[in-house]
């Protein structure tokens, strides 16, 4: 049985090409890229005996790589963004920037990863400053990126162009425009530092949703021309089809399930990835609800086993009261899921 | 056989504001415990539409046509009327359901409030707000919980155990799932479709999320440009007719193909 979404993931014909050219400031990608390891956040004044609010083993991305963090709220998704971002310290682990722990980045070297690791926000509105016209941001972004000033008003008109604006947009400022151009204004900004890797955060929620396709496009066609790296947050899981070649499962702050995003999407192996992917609602598909409520925090907390068993329709005594470990669906395999039950469960259907 | 008057019955309904017309619908009507979603982008006049039926429009907008609720010209009524009529015979659900309670008033104390304005006598209340919890499923220690304590989805579910208790006829719901887990956003659904059942609750559902729409409604009505542009069952859906539902249909970002290329 194949359905739209099927399709989208399965129909994609360009994925991230690793081979791109580098990025139009003729960077070399040599040392840009990020690596966590063994990350733990806990935010203070939360109970040290809690699950922490992100545990993430590990994390690579580089200039044409493109990996997708997804879960519901509260799972961990935009506290492991900032955590590359090194706006969220960890508790414990590292991140490390062409291999150096960003705590440790100085000069130089902290203006390298600055200039190469943009963030685009969730919140589109707030991302710009509403004083300040969009010319000027992006000029900004172009000074921040150690552009001369004499190339700023052709870059601002160049990026303008990129991201499908008209050059006269550069004199308005944030509220004359709408969402999704604002959106491509933003983009336009990071750009104008010269990135290789973008950390976006839900880069289209809120938007129309024949807007929020034409942001993926650009975002599809960014990725493609200027061979930028991605970690993609979002909920939306015909985005995650669209951009990202990995995909990372998170619930309650603890990697589920992590592979292709091919495959995991089309046969999930986690009952969580397979609820997800039933949840999105699809025209020709049956309406259905999935999931058990989410329980109250305090009762998953105090789970010892599996987290998500509480709303499990797989979940099982005693094995799923156990501590589960991420483990590969076979022998070597890439695919790795959290889930005791796994291995009789097999490929879950996406549909069903 | 006589058919039963629609539960809401808007007729030529006109808006306009400062010499623009924004709305310029024929006819949209949603019958007793009927779901009806109205699909559009922003700007193609949903909000408005909404806000006429509530009495609600700017002070510089101009109105013309009918809104007929329950029996009751709502165009042009008095202030009376509407008050008796807006939040409690229809209540409203919007999409930023935390900011829609009072952040200084536990959520129970915000129903019961909200009860009190609405003249629901003392005795009553209790046993309301009771079965309006169990009818959305909510856990009645969540009526203690502040809005800042309270997630996306809870929010939700106590602005909708308020129109249970109520008795609201008919729920507006603006993009009340829009801002919710793809998961969460499953139960908020299937709970309009439950107070279908349990309570004969009618639901105008406006959304731009047309596969939710397609999942839920008994019709659906694409508005652009402040006009019913196409109007039918979940059918609509899978063969579009006119150009901007085609547009929305391919635009929906879990979809990845167009609808003419369906099997």
């Amino acid at each position: 049985m194949t359905s739209p979404l099927d399709d989208a993931v399965n129909g994609s014909p360009s994925r991230a090409s690793g081979g791109s050219p580098p990025g139009a400031r003729g960077l070399t990608d040599q040392g840009v890229y990020l690596v966590a390891r063994g990350l733990l956040v806990r935010y203070p004044g939360t109970d040290p005996a809690a699950h922490p609010a992100l545990a993430l083993d590990e994390l690579k991305l580089a200039p044409g790589q493109s990996v997708a963090l997804v879960g519901e709220s509260g799972s961990g998704k935009t506290t492991a963004l900032r955590a590359l971002l090194g706006v969220v310290r960890p508790s414990a682990g590292t991140v490390e920037f062409g291999g150096v722990a960003l705590e440790r980045l100085r000069g130089a070297a902290a203006r390298a990863f600055r200039r190469a690791v943009q963030p685009i926000q969730q919140d589109v509105d707030g991302a710009l400053d509403p004083r300040q016209s969009i010319g000027s941001a992006i000029e900004e972004g172009q000074r921040a990126g150690g552009g001369a000033p004499r190339d700023a008003a052709a870059v601002v008109e160049r990026l303008l162009d990129e991201v499908g604006l008209p050059a006269a947009l550069a004199r308005r400022h944030p509220h004359e425009v709408s969402g999704g151009q604002r959106q491509r204004a933003v983009i336009a900004r990071a750009l104008a530092v010269g990135p290789r890797l973008l950390l976006l955060d839900e880069p289209t929620s809120g938007l129309d949703a024949t807007v929020q396709v034409r942001i993926l496009e650009l975002i599809e066609r960014l990725r493609d021309e200027r061979g930028l790296g991605l970690l993609l947050v979002s909920h939306n899981l015909g985005a995650v089809a669209r951009l990202c070649e990995e995909t990372i499962v998170l619930y309650r702050g603890e990697v589920v399930e992590r592979g292709g995003t091919r495959a995991l999407l089309n046969a999930p192996r986690h009952p969580y990835t397979a609820a997800l992917r039933r949840s999105v609602p699809e025209i020709g598909v049956p309406f259905r609800v999935p999931l058990r409520p989410s329980p109250d925090a305090a009762e998953a907390d105090s789970q010892t086993g599996c987290r998500f068993a509480p709303r499990c329709p797989h979940a099982v005594a005693p094995a799923c009261g156990l501590p589960q470990a991420l483990l590969p669906i076979e022998r070597g395999s890439e695919r790795v899921v959290r889930c005791v039950r796994a291995p009789e469960l097999g490929a879950l259907d996406p549909l069903a | 056989m006589i058919e039963e008057a629609p539960l809401l019955s808007i007729r030529d309904l006109v808006i306009e504001i400062r010499g623009r017309r924004l709305v310029d619908v024929a006819e949209l009507s949603v019958g007793r415990g009927q779901i009806v979603g109205l699909v559009g982008e922003s700007g193609a006049g949903k909000s408005l539409l909404l806000s006429s039926i509530l009495g609600l429009l700017p002070a510089d907008a101009t109105v013309h046509g009918s809104i007929i609720f329950d029996g009751l010209e709502l165009r042009g009524a008095p202030d009376r009327l509407l008050r008796s009529v807006r939040g409690r015979r229809i209540a409203v659900v919007l999409q930023a359901a935390r900011a829609a309670l009072t952040p200084t008033l536990q959520s129970g104390t915000w129903i019961e409030r909200a009860l009190v304005l609405h003249h629901v006598p003392a005795p009553e209340r209790r046993a309301r707000i009771a079965h309006a919890l169990e009818a959305v499923r909510l856990d009645p220690a969540l009526l203690r919980r502040y809005p800042h304590q309270l997630s996306g989805g809870e929010a939700q579910r106590v602005a909708i155990a308020l129109a249970v208790a109520l008795r609201a006829q008919l729920i507006l719901a603006d993009e009340a799932t829009s801002a919710l887990d793809v998961t969460v956003q499953a139960e908020v659904a299937e709970l309009f479709r439950e107070l279908r059942q349990t309570e004969g609750t009618a639901v105008l559902l406006v959304s731009h999320d047309l596969a939710l729409v397609a999942g839920l409604a008994d019709r659906i009505d694409i508005i652009a440009e402040g006009s019913i542009v196409e109007r039918g069952g979940p059918a609509v859906l899978t063969d579009p007719q006119h150009s901007v539902t085609r547009e929305l249909v391919t635009a929906n970002p879990t979809l990845g193909r167009a609808p003419e290329a369906a099997p």
